[in-house]
């Protein structure tokens, strides 16, 4: 039995002369968040329709918790999803919103006062949607998406247009799920910050090319820390790391930037300037963040990834 | 997986406190309430002879069956349809594991009954004004019992002859997203359908039977079985061709 909760192979979408999706390869483990990256445009949205099966693919194939995919087949009665926002019947209470879909699924194993309950939408339950904020309408659609407890969730952008603490909520909402619901989260994003916070694997798309796949926390690994030093002698303390063996870099604001493995050998750098005369005015250690990954693996292209692959990336880089 | 029943209640439900609801009784209830006034200010000369009711329900169905009901048609198809473009529900109804032509069916089931209780309402409304005309004036021939038997002909003949003309509205506004293409695809084929009223070929258009067969019952005349069923059997054929070509369309 396959423990992928989504596997395709080669997955394919071409419109007119722009091709969306360029034969990817996902593997998402059972019970993962994973946070599938990349900017506008990048394929992510055609992705998950075609694990939705709203848009025929090109070329691929999709396999969802183990079987493949087809239109309207009965795997997809154990997916839920908000795809590009959330489907709100502004005529409707939240309520009625999912006595909607509850008719559809029959006797889905949650009630829809379970769901909203879940979701926190208790209170404005029986007021009418079209009175609903932002963040409401996506919790509201959240809760549409699990009320039939599906094994897998897709979420495509859903802290889209919410205010920071809408956003708070969300995250909070999504990273308890899988404890709580025992649900698989594919979530697709642009804002790093929020699936850094949340995934515990992550792909990442550019041009309809997935650039990396990988646990979160092997990729954190393989990213490097760097010290950031500000003395009143650059030039000086420059020279005795170059002659140290150390790779600093100076920045545009006049300080040092040396890439190193972690606090001991800050300490170790600390000591040998001090030694040698050179007072430090600042000293700290910067984890960088996704975003400098993300940037570096989407501006550069695939080659930069491909190269980086060879440097020992955790996961599959393509 | 849903039935066929869960999915038109699941339909019916998004019906709820929408235009296209109260509209299947104000266009109605409008269109009598029109006709009444018109007989109300006339009262002294308005031809009402021996068969009042006759004349009167004759006055009501041939202007919806004609001009009324073409364009209601377009509107609430139209409106049932821009629930799902509006909310972007396709998206959602074509995730589930439901066959998607089950959301069409329904959706047309949906408007064909919309269509019905606007006919209905209409025979409603024209016996209660029958009424109140009595009253205003015992002459105008509505103080006899009221022909139930006429109406409910009237009134099913209309609703099965515009079933073709409510699949291909239908489908007009589940395929194309825009609420102005459904109306002035509707506007103009009932605008047409004026004129071609009076062809020879007129019956087999669908947008002028419905007019068509209320006059050839006022008339005492049979209409054929032929035209019934081929608009029947296309509304049918419209409906299962509707249905695979929206279904199989990608949802972007």
């Amino acid at each position: 039995m396959s423990c992928l909760a989504v596997e395709t192979r080669g997955l394919a979408k071409r419109f007119g002369e722009v091709q969306a999706v360029a034969g990817i390869d996902l593997r998402v483990p059972s019970g993962a968040v994973y946070g599938f990256l990349g900017p506008n445009g990048a394929g992510k949205t055609t992705t998950i329709r075609m694990l939705l099966s709203l848009v025929r693919p090109d070329a691929g194939e999709v396999r969802l918790m183990g079987e493949p995919l087809r239109r309207s087949g009965s795997i997809l009665a154990r997916v839920g999803s908000l795809v590009e926002g959330p489907v709100v019947y502004p005529n409707l209470t939240g309520r009625e919103n999912l006595e909607v879909t509850r008719r559809l699924l029959g006797a889905p194993p949650f009630s829809p006062a379970q769901v909203l309950a879940t979701v926190e939408l208790e209170d404005a339950a029986d007021r009418c949607a079209s009175t609903y904020s932002l963040g409401m309408k996506q919790r509201l659609g959240l809760a549409r998406a699990l009320l039939g407890q599906p094994a897998l969730l897709l979420l495509d952008e859903p802290t889209n247009g919410l205010d920071p603490a809408g956003i708070r909520e969300m995250r909070e909402l999504i990273v308890s799920l899988p404890e709580k619901l025992g649900v698989t989260v594919f979530l697709s994003s642009h804002l790093l910050a929020e699936v850094e916070q949340v995934a515990t694997h992550i792909g990442i798309l550019s041009e309809g090319v997935l650039c990396y796949q990988g646990e979160a926390q092997g990729l954190w690994g393989r990213l490097q820390q760097q010290l950031v030093l500000e003395c009143r002698d650059p030039g000086r303390a420059f020279e005795i790391l170059a002659a140290d063996g150390w790779s600093p870099e100076r920045d545009g604001d006049g300080r040092l930037r040396v890439p190193v493995s972690g606090p001991a050998d800050a300490a170790l750098i600390n000591t040998h300037l001090t030694k040698a005369g050179v007072a430090l005015d600042h000293l700290a250690i910067e984890r960088p963040h996704l975003e400098d990954l993300f940037l570096d693996l989407t501006q550069n292209g695939t080659g930069r990834a491909a190269q980086s692959n060879q440097g020992g990336y955790h996961g599959n880089l393509q | 997986m849903a039935t066929f029943s869960s999915v038109l209640s699941s339909e019916h439900l998004k019906l709820k406190r929408t235009l296209a609801f109260w509209l299947s009784m104000a266009i109605p209830l409008a269109m009598v309430l029109l006709q009444f006034a018109t007989v109300a200010a006339r009262l002294d000369s308005w031809g009402l002879g021996n068969d009042g009711w006759g004349d009167y329900a004759q006055s009501q169905y041939i202007f919806w069956a004609l001009l009324a009901l073409p364009l209601y048609v377009t509107l609430e198809t139209a409106l049932v349809a821009g629930i799902e473009h509006n909310a972007g529900g396709w998206r959602h109804l074509y995730a589930t594991d439901v066959p998607r032509g089950a959301f069409y069916i329904a959706k047309q089931a949906l408007i064909a009954a919309l269509v019905a209780v606007g006919t209905i309402v209409l025979t409603v409304g024209l016996v209660l004004t029958g009424r109140i005309l009595h009253r205003m004036n015992p002459d105008l021939g509505l103080g006899s019992p009221i022909p139930w038997r006429d109406l409910a002909r009237y009134t099913v003949a209309i609703i099965v002859a515009g079933s073709l003309m409510t699949a291909i509205a239908t489908w007009v506004a589940l395929r194309w997203q825009s609420f102005v293409v459904a109306c002035a695809v509707g506007i103009v084929l009932t605008v047409c359908g004026v004129v071609i009223i009076n062809s020879d070929w007129g019956q087999y258009y669908p947008w002028a039977f419905a007019g068509m067969v209320v006059s050839h019952i006022n008339q005492g005349d049979r209409v054929g079985i032929a035209p019934f069923l081929a608009n029947l059997g296309g509304a049918v054929l419209w409906t299962l061709l509707g249905s695979w070509n929206v279904s199989r369309r990608d949802v972007l």
